[in-house]
């Protein structure tokens, strides 16, 4: 655990839908520009504490606190403009709208003009206007979407639409930044890819909070790695240390079974991954 | 979003329809200034509901509603009130816009099928209350002698000035929507209406939103409404019932929801077709209804609705027949 | 009083057929169905005309009614809600739709069958209830029995048959169903059908205790929709209830306060359980924010 105060610290979260719990007396830290792993089998209760964690679920018990505010009932909004965003595990680009228009949606929460400055077309609101508009052209060059940027955004190809997802959400300028499986159905090169924008956010002062199935595309970029399972915290610390952790492979495998150093995943995506095992 | 195409097609039908008013105010002839002025009031409660459904996606049945209030406060505050006729237009439109504000509330967490039935419950409540309530508002029989508006001495009863007013208003109202639309406040409401949950995530206050969406809608509505009664100097329940609220639906989808121009063809539509239909006698009312039907259902996204995300026609044919495979999609809420 | 409550009731029971349609046809395509006050009418006017002006014996002109009734409900799905469905229209439209069917039905109605109040002989002639010192038409107890009839039918249909599970899965997605081999519009225009049926049923038990009168027809859509939307659109049981409950309380209101606001205190009242309870006083209580 470091030393700093977390950004995003939840404590002792429960969640229980009908006779179900979700997520068991679940405790987590992120400290600032961390990058912060969140695995588990499916079923271990990952999107709902994701939801938990973005305001779309109130929990049962438990608190969280971003930036040392409290904000276990506070809603996606709010969250947004304190400096929370996410990303959503199927692409969601706004139907009806151009790529460029997502991202500037993105950036409504910055605007200052209101309804009579727009009627108005005050000097002030066309400036306001012209300035935000510029800000979502250049990240949508980051992202190397700046091409698309008047098509409608439903007709992107599947990896440019988890880049815009990305760059939506960064758009709101946040200091945590909750990544909801960005790597799944990407080629190896898009992963690299996405590994690389990961690092870049985090040398930019934002914190991550990844969660993924792809074990080794985790390992690679996490500081931090928490593990969840029947909605419980398994083991919970940095990233080399519970890599090789013994809890983390019963998690996905099971107890009691030979040592298996290829944990699940990392067959298909790179047989040369044992160069993890070393860190 | 408006494709190139799209926007071209909307621009080239308002120039026309801009053309054909002023054409209409200069031509004299007194049919078609009457209709025309019939239109305008249509086209305005028409482009208020375009920003409610076709920018917010808000279904509100209850647009008719803040019509009636802009009526009756409008024929009451000049019968009962003695106010001046252009006091009472404002009155009007600013008491609609509050109601608006203060009956949506409550229905703001209400979703898809829910805040239709609950606002439809609100609007027939509405006309409901404007027959039975014969004390203030004059019962089924209505209000009459809502006097003209004048501007001093020069009086706007003929219709022929009553037509600018008409138009003038309705040109601001477009304005209005246009403005909105092109700004982060339209991009706002579309975000709304496609994923108000991705819209909450990235920052947009989603209730706010749709509260100004609604407030803007209510507040045109009213003025259509006090129009229409400074226009007939008459106001009845009769006028703001189910056919009504047909009317409004059917100008907006089948003009073509999030179009410019799309309210003053469905405005068009809904005054014009009728009167051409009045040789019918008795089967007027069934033949317009199934006119309404039939286009609707041949041109779902409107006649000047997005031109890409029509359904092609083909799709009418059981799916056997058909070269694609169905399109699956859900009823969105 | 009694008298008020029996006759409440059994119109209550007229609100509960209609709005068991909403509820059915809801429940099975998802579609809010206006058109469903309309079989009512097209039912007790049917059989009149086929009556007096065909003059069928009573029994034929009566099932003619039904089959009237269920005609129209089969044609308009197949006409208006299946080519929507198929362009992939959004629910409102299909809903405006249903709600200018039902508006086109009326003046329709007026035209080809009667343009005035009509009444039907009683099915069993000089057949009165005595209840606290009047007579009320008994053909009220057939109404009343005829109700009970097609609610238990009805719900033996959707819990015992295949059908009955087949259509309770359809609502749910029309992917789903059409991935469980059900053809939704076929589902659907089933379900349509027997409203139309149901609907015909209740007119024809009604009329000769009440005339029938084409614009009826949409005052029963708005109240039995009303009467759904109280009960929860989704329970078939709870639409019934809310049906019954709406009469009653309509025919008190009528007596002892004035007919004149009935239906704005029905409408508020509904405005705010819609707020309260979007899902109805009996239909299911959780709903996703």
């Amino acid at each position: 655990m470091t030393a700093v105060s977390p950004l995003l610290a939840a404590s002792h979260v429960t969640k229980a839908f009908g006779g179900v719990v979700a997520v068991d007396d679940v405790s987590l830290a992120i400290g600032p520009s961390t990058v912060h792993g969140l695995i588990g089998p499916n079923g271990a209760g990952k999107s709902t504490l994701i939801s938990l964690l973005s305001g779309f679920t109130r929990p049962d018990n438990g608190e969280i606190r971003f930036d040392g505010q409290d904000v276990t009932r506070v809603g996606p909004a709010r969250l947004a403009r304190l400096g929370l965003a996410r990303t959503f595990q199927a692409a969601t680009p706004l139907a009806g709208l151009t790529v460029l228009e997502n991202v500037q949606v993105a950036l409504t929460s910055k605007y200052r003009s209101g309804l009579l400055s727009v009627l108005a077309r005050t000097p002030a609101m066309r400036r306001e206007a012209k300035a935000l508009a510029a800000q979502a052209r250049e990240l949508l060059a980051d992202f190397g979407l700046l091409t698309d940027a008047d098509r409608p955004a439903r007709d992107l190809p599947f990896g440019k639409l988890r880049y815009l997802e990305i760059a939506r959400a960064l758009a709101t300028r946040p200091r945590l930044l909750l990544l909801d499986e960005p790597a799944a159905g990407l080629n190896q090169v898009e992963v690299d890819e996405l590994a690389v924008l990961i690092g870049r956010a985090r040398a930019g002062g934002i914190a991550v909070l990844l969660v993924d199935h792809d074990v080794s595309f985790l390992f690679s970029i996490c500081d931090q790695v928490t593990v969840l399972n029947f909605g419980k915290v398994v083991v919970s610390g940095p990233a080399a240390e519970v890599h090789g952790s013994k809890l983390l492979r019963e998690a996905y495998l099971g107890p009691a079974l030979p040592a298996d150093p290829d944990p699940p995943g990392t067959e298909s995506r790179r047989p040369e991954a044992r160069h993890l095992e070393a860190q | 979003m408006m494709s190139r195409a799209w926007r071209a097609r909307d621009g080239l039908v308002l120039a026309a329809a801009a053309v054909a008013v002023i054409a209409t105010g200069l031509s004299g002839s007194s049919y078609w200034i009457y209709s025309l002025c019939l239109v305008g009031i249509y086209a305005i409660v028409a482009v208020g509901f375009n920003i409610a459904l076709g920018l917010a996606g808000q279904v509100s049945f209850a647009q008719v509603a803040f019509m009636a209030v802009g009526g009756y406060a409008t024929g009451l505050l000049t019968t009962k009130a003695h106010a001046s006729p252009w006091l009472a237009l404002l009155a009007s439109v600013v008491l609609g816009a509050v109601l608006a504000f203060f009956l949506n509330l409550p229905f703001l967490r209400l979703r898809g099928h829910y805040l239709g039935m609950a606002t439809l419950a609100l609007a027939l409540g509405v006309q409901s209350f404007a027959e039975n309530a014969g004390g203030i508002t004059g019962g089924a029989l209505g209000v009459f002698g809502v006097p003209s508006l004048t501007l001093g001495s020069f009086s706007l009863a003929a219709h022929s000035r009553f037509f600018v007013l008409v138009w003038l208003a309705c040109g601001l109202c477009l304005a209005v929507y246009q403005l909105t639309a092109r700004s982060h406040i339209g991009r706002a409401w579309r975000a709304v209406a496609a994923r108000p949950d991705v819209s909450a995530s990235l920052g947009i206050d989603v209730p706010r939103a749709r509260i100004l969406a609604l407030v803007l809608a209510g507040a045109m509505a009213a003025l259509s409404g006090g129009l229409l009664a400074e226009f007939l100097n008459y106001v009845a329940p009769d006028y703001f019932g189910l056919v009504m609220i047909g009317n409004i639906f059917f100008m907006v989808i089948v003009g073509g929801m999030g179009s410019l121009a799309g309210p003053l063809v469905g405005a068009a539509f809904v005054v014009l077709v009728p009167q051409e239909m009045s040789s019918l006698g008795q089967w007027q009312g069934v033949v317009l209804l199934a006119i309404l039907l039939g286009v609707l259902v041949l041109w779902p996204t409107g006649l000047l609705g997005d031109p890409s995300a029509a359904g092609s026609i083909t799709a009418l044919l059981p799916a056997r027949l058909r070269a694609r495979p169905a399109r699956v999609a859900e009823n969105g809420s | 009083m009694i008298v008020t409550l029996a006759v409440g009731i059994a119109t209550g029971f007229v609100y509960a057929l209609v709005a068991m349609g909403y509820s059915l046809v809801y429940r099975a395509t998802g579609v809010v169905n206006f058109t469903a006050g309309s079989y009512v009418v097209l039912g007790g006017l049917g059989t009149w005309w086929l009556l007096n002006q065909a003059h069928f014996p009573y029994g034929l002109a009566v099932l003619g009614g039904l089959i009237l009734a269920g005609a129209v409900a089969g044609a308009f799905w197949t006409l208006v809600v299946i080519p929507l469905w198929r362009r992939d229209s959004p629910a409102y439209v299909v809903l405006l739709s249903t709600v200018i069917g039902g508006a086109i039905l009326a003046p329709l109605t007026e035209l080809l069958i009667t343009p005035q109040a009509e009444e039907l002989p009683p099915w069993v002639s000089g057949f009165t209830v005595h209840i606290s010192g009047s007579d009320i038409s008994g053909q009220y107890v057939f109404v009343v029995a005829a109700g009970l009839a097609m609610l238990a039918g009805v719900s033996l249909l959707l819990r015992k048959t295949m059908l009955g599970k087949q259509l309770r899965a359809c609502g749910a997605s029309r992917e789903t169903s059409r991935l469980l081999g059900i053809h939704p519009e076929l589902a659907g225009g089933i379900i349509m059908v027997i409203t139309g049926l149901i609907g015909g049923l209740a007119g024809a038990l009604i009329t000769p205790a009440q005339s029938s009168e084409a614009s009826m027809g949409l005052t029963f859509g708005i109240f039995g929709f009303v009467a759904a939307a109280f009960g929860g659109l989704d329970s078939v049981a709870g639409a019934f209830i809310g049906g019954i409950l709406l009469g009653t309380g309509q025919a008190f209101i009528d007596r002892y306060y004035t007919p004149n606001y009935d239906e704005v205190i029905v409408f508020g009242l509904l405005v705010v359980v819609l707020v309260l309870r979007p899902n109805g006083l009996l239909g299911k209580a959780e709903q996703a924010g």
